[in-house]
């Protein structure tokens, strides 16, 4: 067997073992607000999407608030 | 160029032994298809997981005072981790902007998570004419730890209540994030190996330069 057989057999060993182990991490939600818990807000690799509150005195308009509500439109020609 | 046969085979060879890494030997061609192959799988895989399992639950109400609060539920759910979609649109009138903010309580409607994002839409005149920008929609994923039951309740607070509102929730498969990231950096690994091996980025700039 040569070198690259040998190196492209190994990495396509690693790849789908690793493919494999995702498929229960994408099953469970893994990434989105609540994947690790109630409290747990998205992971860093979730982009977009609103702002999500994980405690309740985080939100804005509650006491000790973030105070990020509001405004008028954030954007425009 | 016409070879013999016992020329041909010795071209091949040749032509297989420069596409090998001098250092170690490695066909970095093959490694970066086996990239390639399993990016492309990846981002197949991504996508599948996003796709809807069930009719899930709608509302479309038409809010008539401000802080007027909407509930979609029950969300029913037997198994730990559960994904859902929810999207939430809103029919808002110009020159306005609305914060539309979603809490998931549960069945004692005590809270879990909140989330919210502010809409709005303009229109004006310029020297190209008339235009019209508008950001009335969001979407996001939320896994549900436990199972049982679940309310999504809605407020919405502006300078203008939005025409109406709607607000939806969905099961899916699963969240796409874990294979979109693999598939993406499979793809990056592959593009470099095959840039290592046979320069095809830099070439063509080199060519775009030289007809510059």
């Amino acid at each position: 067997m040569n070198k690259t057989k040998k190196a492209a057999i190994i990495l396509s060993a690693v790849l789908g073992v690793t493919y494999l182990g995702l498929i229960s991490k994408a099953a469970s939600g893994y990434g989105y607000a609540g994947h690790n818990g109630y409290s747990s807000g998205p992971s860093f690799f979730y982009w977009g999407g609103p702002m999500i509150y994980s405690n309740r005195s985080a939100r804005s308009g509650s006491i000790g608030g973030s105070s990020v509500r509001g405004g008028g439109p954030g954007s425009g020609k | 160029m016409a070879y013999r046969l016992s020329e041909r085979h010795t071209q091949n060879k040749s032509r297989f032994k420069r596409m090998q890494n001098p250092e170690t030997g490695v066909d970095f061609n093959t490694l970066a298809s086996v990239c390639i192959v399993f990016g492309l799988l990846s981002l197949v895989t991504a996508w599948f997981f996003t796709f809807d399992i069930d009719q899930g639950q709608q509302k479309v109400v038409q809010p008539t005072s401000a802080g007027q609060t909407f509930e979609l539920g029950p969300i029913v759910t037997k198994k730990y981790k559960e994904v859902f979609k929810v999207e939430v649109n809103a029919n808002i009138p110009i020159q306005s902007w609305s914060f539309i903010e979603g809490q998931l309580v549960d069945a004692q409607r005590q809270y879990i998570v909140g989330f919210g994002e502010e809409l709005w839409r303009e229109a004006g005149i310029d020297s190209d004419g008339r235009w019209e920008e508008a950001d009335d929609n969001y979407t996001m994923h939320i896994t549900i730890p436990k199972p049982g039951s679940y309310y999504l309740q809605f407020n919405v607070e502006g300078n203008q209540l939005p025409n109406q509102l709607k607000f939806q929730i969905v099961k899916i498969r699963g969240s796409s994030i874990p294979h979109l990231w693999f598939g993406i950096i499979l793809i990056i690994a592959g593009i470099v190996l095959n840039e290592i091996r046979n320069r095809t980025i830099s070439q063509m700039v080199s060519r775009i330069q030289e007809h510059e």
